[in-house]
């Protein structure tokens, strides 16, 4: 079936249009430099914990998104199967092709900056950053791959997006990629991490503003929905605060009342999409560039 | 006239403070819901049990602030903390939604509706600021 007029007008379709604009390779990104820093930084900033708390970070962002690569693809089954409309399946194409470029970023850069295989992830891998960003995110995607029942899969659907975009991607990903991308700049250390923070950051900033406007439209479809989506938060958020109170060293290289007061910001705007009752509606900073 | 915290007098001298902020009104327009705020107990200062004041918060008012144990309180959302944190909330040091987020105050209750109703939480954090308040371990 063609693509409507409609769907063509529909602001998935300028995402999708957006996304294609704004290409990049994560193997373009200049490395050089930050191989010499991190050097300097393991040999310097050892009583800080600053290596450790790099490490800590990168680590979640990479466990991160190798767990968002793995589960977006039933969105795009979901989506087709509930008649959702193939806008938002094409928007959902780029995201997961970008989803998969930044775990590629951080694979190379762990192996070419911090010279690890990647295995180092699992030791920063706690209990809640592993239930949010992993296991509840895989239990949530299962249930939307296998759901049958049309009326259940759109239900579903609301849930995980709640979950992927709402909790993953705005109030941990987005946040930890400002908060970072913030502390490197503010000490003019390793641009090229920098420079895959910034990028990443748009990308997610184009998912998140999907997975809200898709709330909007199913909330205000079906408001039954939004008790759901109030009590995917509720699920979260304490795994969600515990994962940025894990950046909360005696010498903290992320301000980490900025970025839980970040997290908070998301939370609400999300809530707000979704008609919540008491959530700032602001949707235009997810959107950014 | 100056009020130890978490007594009889305070909690009214907090209520009144409550009852006569526009901002607090204006700001917390939707929340609905009665708060405890609990604080450990703390025999160095005075306090061999712990205490609650338990606000009765209605649609950016309080009809009622009460001294209680805290086992017999109803409100929906308690928050507990010892007794430096509560200081440092009240006297401005510590933001209470910072304390909450880093687990320095605990949270019973809707933790996802205190966080989308935080404007209304730090608008009656800014009340409690302006009770002429004595802490036993100040001069």
């Amino acid at each position: 079936m063609p693509i409507t007029a409609a769907q063509t007008d529909s602001p998935y379709y300028a995402l999708w249009s957006k996304a294609k604009q704004l290409h990049w390779d994560p193997a373009d990104v200049d490395l050089t430099a930050d191989r010499a820093q991190w050097a300097m930084i393991k040999r310097d900033f050892a009583a800080e914990r600053f290596p450790e708390q790099i490490l800590r970070l990168c680590s979640l962002f990479y466990e991160g998104e190798e767990s968002v690569t793995r589960t977006l693809a039933p969105f795009c089954s979901a989506v087709s199967r509930a008649g959702l409309g193939l806008d938002k399946e094409l928007f959902l194409t780029t995201q997961l092709y970008e989803e998969a470029k930044h775990f590629e970023f951080f694979a190379r850069y762990f192996a070419e900056v911090f010279e690890e295989d990647g295995t180092i992830t699992a030791s920063f891998m706690t209990d809640a950053p592993r239930a949010v960003l992993v296991a509840d995110l895989e239990e949530v995607t299962e249930r939307l791959r296998r759901e049958e029942d049309p009326v259940r899969l759109k239900a579903t659907f609301a849930e995980a997006v709640t979950h992927y975009m709402g909790v993953v991607e705005a109030m941990l990903a987005r946040t930890g990629y400002v908060g970072a991308h913030d502390a490197l700049a503010a000490r003019g250390w390793l641009p090229g991490l920098q420079e895959g923070f910034r990028l990443i950051k748009r990308d997610e900033g184009r998912h998140v503003a999907f997975g809200m406007r898709c709330i909007a439209e199913l909330t205000a479809e079906h408001p039954e929905y939004r008790a759901q989506v109030a009590a995917t938060f509720e699920r979260h958020l304490p795994n969600v605060l515990a994962t940025v109170a894990e950046f909360d060293y005696p010498v903290p290289l992320v301000d980490i009342d900025k970025l839980s007061a970040y997290a908070l910001a998301q939370y609400q705007r999300f809530a707000a999409a979704a008609g919540l009752e008491g959530g700032t509606a602001d949707e235009g900073t997810f959107d950014d560039e | 006239m100056s009020h130890r915290p978490f007594t009889a007098t305070w909690a009214d001298a907090f209520r009144d403070a409550i009852e006569s902020s526009v901002h607090y009104r204006e700001t917390a327009a939707k929340w609905t819901w009665p708060v405890a705020l609990v604080l450990d107990a703390a025999p160095e200062m005075g306090y061999d049990e712990p205490v609650a004041v338990e606000l009765a918060l209605d649609c950016g008012r309080c009809h009622g602030a009460e001294i209680r144990h805290p086992d017999t309180v109803s409100a929906p959302f308690v928050l507990r903390a010892p007794y430096a944190i509560w200081k440092q909330v009240v006297r401005g040091e510590l933001d209470a939604l910072a304390a909450v987020t880093r687990g320095r105050i605990g949270v019973r209750g809707s933790l996802a509706t205190l966080m989308i109703h935080a404007k209304s939480a730090q608008a009656l954090v800014a009340c409690a600021r302006t009770v002429p308040t004595h802490f036993p371990d100040e001069a």
